[in-house]
């Protein structure tokens, strides 16, 4: 069973809304909470500032204008962001400003399903990641490139992210959501911790049944025993 | 005297006939006169040649005495003009090898001369009969070599007139390449034939018209080639100056060398005017006409050039004015390939607005909601959405479609929108004829705009097209009364205007119409409006 979750619908077509709004509807059932739609990119970027929700279905070129240069105000917050769009050359920035999934339009019930399964499936890993995440500085949002970062570690209601050069930002994306679409390289190795394992030294046990990672800066991160036996496996050849 | 082969040398033959030379071209001589002149031979007769006499012109009807005996003549002498007969221009009077040896002989002439000529070779030469016609054929063949060049340049300049028929230009420097080829050849031509001095006195006439028409075509063709305007103006002028000492009359006025300096000063002007101008080329252009009034020019300062360097100066003026065309040409053709790219490219960029992915991917969108929800909608979307196609296959490579054929394609949209946007819109248009053409898809930009930008979600409207004619020009109003753009300030516009679509229009109006259309925008009466003007 999955849990219920409240959407946010982003599209300024009626037509094109209510098919969205069925499609989802006849594919989730009961797993929808709420149902959300505006019709501007204000209006969305006044919704997310003002409530909670889970995911947004976006159109990215809204009243011709492009929604690009704020989409990245989307995938910095704690929720997924599957764009539904026609401009299909985009999707590829898209995916490196971090959305979960890009349905080109005319979209199928079934392909806007295994977008939805993406959401669902906590293990998913993306095939083509993010490269820029953003990151909160003051209230606002910028971007990083996520070839900086060594490792993340949640901290209550947001994340820090540390970065190669030493220094440290803070995001608002949960790990579990940064874990489906982060490179392939950056491993989920404890309940707080994701790292990236290229950065990883030495792995090991360091007595009364914990293991500790080393990074090559030096710097220890604990490590699970699941994560344990991945890292084993990851590094014999 | 000297040898022999120096009696053929015209430049002796200047010394030695001074007396002849102011005579032939004495005024109201008539009569029959005499002239008479001592030669003294010191060396043998060559056995293997004769000596000859060799006469060009200087007389228009003579008979030849040597030594007391007649050995021909030329013409029937008369002691006025109607008893004349004149003779040919050119004869050879053999001299009898006999009366050709050492010691002194008498060479008398009997002429009258009533129908005088202004012939400029006038020679008579005394020498060996080979190499004096040897000498003569030497002028022919120059004379039909310079001939052939400059009948090179009359073919390709009559090949360029041709094909660009309806250019001034190439019609002027035709003409005045066969004015030059002219002037080249009717004297050769005269004396090749060796017609009758009659026809040397026509020739010469021509020769000397020729050469005043000659310098009005190079004006008018310089006045074309280096465009200054108020041409009529500066041909009479010129050729009015220039007129004055031809006809004979400059001494009334001033003197003969005023009217020829004044000439071709003005000249000289007009050419330092259309090389300022005409900056790019002007390094051959300047080279160019120098060569062309430098023998004028030389010859106003009293050194004036041998013929043959005058002969070099215009062959190379003409082939450097046949390069100059043929840059022109080139250039020409660039730019039609540039102005046929951007027309092809225009017509890419109108295809590509109509297919392009926000249009038919949301049409198709819409179109999988509408068939949900309600089948027989959406066949109406489907058969706009044909229509629409339809249109702009007829009208995508046209540069401009009648008004009415435009107006029809925005109904069209406005038809297949309400079905995307679930509004209703309405179309007014006033004042449309059937003459009125625009460029196309001008107010179908317009309206996407409109629709796009004006427009709140659901929100209903109406779209008006009004024309109307003022005096020389059409006005074309599009206005719309969406909420959105009820409250736009300047900013807001230069944003707007990048997303519209307006640099299309733009182009396509000057592809069309250019420098005559104008083309403003802004809030009028509740109204958002653009108007198009065009001048006619």
């Amino acid at each position: 069973m999955n849990p219920s979750i409240r959407i946010l619908i982003v599209e300024d077509e009626p037509p094109i809304v209510r098919h969205i709004e069925w499609c989802t509807r006849s594919i989730l059932r009961r797993d929808v909470q709420s149902i959300h739609i505006v019709h501007t990119i204000p209006q969305a970027i006044e919704f997310l500032n003002t409530r909670e929700f889970d995911l947004c279905l976006l159109d990215l070129n809204l009243k011709g204008e492009n929604g690009f240069e704020i989409l990245s105000q989307f995938t910095g917050r704690p929720f997924h962001t599957i764009i539904i769009s026609a401009y299909t050359d985009q999707a590829i920035k898209a995916f490196e400003v971090g959305v979960l999934d890009f349905v080109p339009k005319p979209f199928t019930e079934d392909r806007l399903c295994a977008a939805f399964q993406r959401y669902f499936d906590n293990n998913s890993r993306s095939k083509r990641a993010v490269k820029y995440l953003s990151v909160r500085r003051q209230n606002k949002y910028q971007v990083i490139s996520v070839s900086d970062i060594q490792y993340f570690k949640a901290l209550g209601s947001y994340i820090q992210l540390f970065l190669k050069n030493g220094e440290m930002e803070f995001a608002d994306k949960p790990l579990t959501q940064l874990m489906q679409i982060l490179p392939q390289r950056f491993v989920r190795i404890h309940r707080s911790y994701i790292v990236d394992i290229e950065q990883i030294a030495t792995y090991g046990h360091c007595g009364g049944g914990t293991y500790q990672v080393t990074l090559t800066d030096g710097t220890t991160i604990p490590l699970n025993r699941q994560a344990h036996k991945l890292l084993q496996k990851y590094f014999r050849p | 005297m000297g040898d022999d082969t120096a009696w053929a040398d015209p430049a002796y033959n200047a010394q030695e006939w001074d007396l002849a030379y102011p005579r032939a071209y004495n005024q109201g001589e008539s009569g029959v006169h005499w002239y008479r002149a001592k030669f003294n031979f010191i060396n043998k007769l060559n056995p293997h040649d004769n000596l000859n006499l060799e006469f060009h012109c200087l007389y228009s009807a003579y008979e030849i005495y040597w030594d007391g005996k007649s050995i021909g003549r030329n013409g029937i002498i008369g002691s006025s003009k109607q008893e004349e007969h004149p003779g040919k221009i050119v004869k050879f009077f053999p001299i009898p090898r006999e009366a050709s040896g050492p010691g002194t002989h008498t060479l008398a002439i009997r002429y009258s001369n009533h129908h005088q000529t202004r012939f400029r070779n006038q020679l008579l030469i005394l020498g060996y009969h080979k190499q004096e016609l040897l000498t003569y054929y030497q002028y022919i063949n120059k004379s039909f070599l310079l001939m052939g060049i400059f009948l090179t340049a009359v073919i390709v300049s009559l090949a360029m007139a041709f094909s660009h028929r309806r250019n001034a230009i190439y019609h002027l420097f035709a003409a005045f390449c066969i004015l030059q080829f002219l002037r080249a050849s009717i004297t050769p031509a005269v004396e090749y034939f060796n017609l009758n001095i009659e026809w040397l006195n026509l020739a010469n006439w021509i020769l000397y018209w020729m050469q005043y028409i000659k310098s009005i075509f190079a004006l008018a063709f310089l006045l074309y080639h280096v465009n200054i305007d108020h041409k009529y103006v500066h041909l009479s002028a010129f050729g009015g100056i220039f007129l004055i000492p031809f006809l004979g009359i400059s001494n009334h006025f001033f003197a003969h060398e005023f009217w020829l300096w004044a000439a071709l000063l003005y000249f000289a002007i007009i050419m330092l005017i259309g090389v300022i101008k005409n900056r790019w080329r002007s390094g051959l252009l300047t080279a160019g006409y120098v060569l062309y009034i430098l023998p004028s020019f030389c010859r106003r300062i009293g050194q004036p050039l041998p013929e043959l360097t005058i002969n070099i100066t215009e062959i190379l003026f003409i082939f450097s004015i046949l390069f100059l065309l043929r840059q022109q040409i080139k250039q020409q053709r660039k730019q039609t390939h540039e102005t046929e790219l951007r027309s092809q490219r225009l017509e890419k960029e109108l295809l590509k607005k109509s297919i392009q992915p926000h249009f038919i991917f949301n049409t198709l969108q819409s179109l999988i909601s509408w068939i949900r929800e309600n089948p027989v909608k959406a066949e109406e979307l489907i058969q706009a959405l044909t229509e629409e196609f339809r249109i702009i296959n007829k009208i995508a490579s046209e540069k401009t479609i009648p008004v009415l054929d435009e107006i029809e394609l925005c109904q069209i949209h406005l038809d297949l929108m309400q079905f995307r946007l679930d509004a209703e819109y309405m179309l007014e248009v006033d004042g449309v004829d059937e003459e009125m053409a625009i460029p196309p898809m001008i107010f179908h930009t317009l309206i996407e705009n409109g629709l796009t930008h004006a427009y709140d979600v659901g929100e209903n409207g109406t779209f008006k097209i009004t024309a109307s004619r003022e005096k020389a020009s059409v006005k074309y109003c599009i206005m719309n009364d969406g909420s959105l753009l009820s409250s736009v300030n300047d900013d807001m516009i230069m944003n707007l205007e990048e997303g519209m679509g307006f640099a299309y229009i733009r182009t396509r109006l000057e592809e069309v119409f250019p420098s005559q259309w104008k083309l403003k925008y802004g809030q009028t009466n509740g109204f958002w409006e653009v108007v198009i003007q065009i001048d006619s």
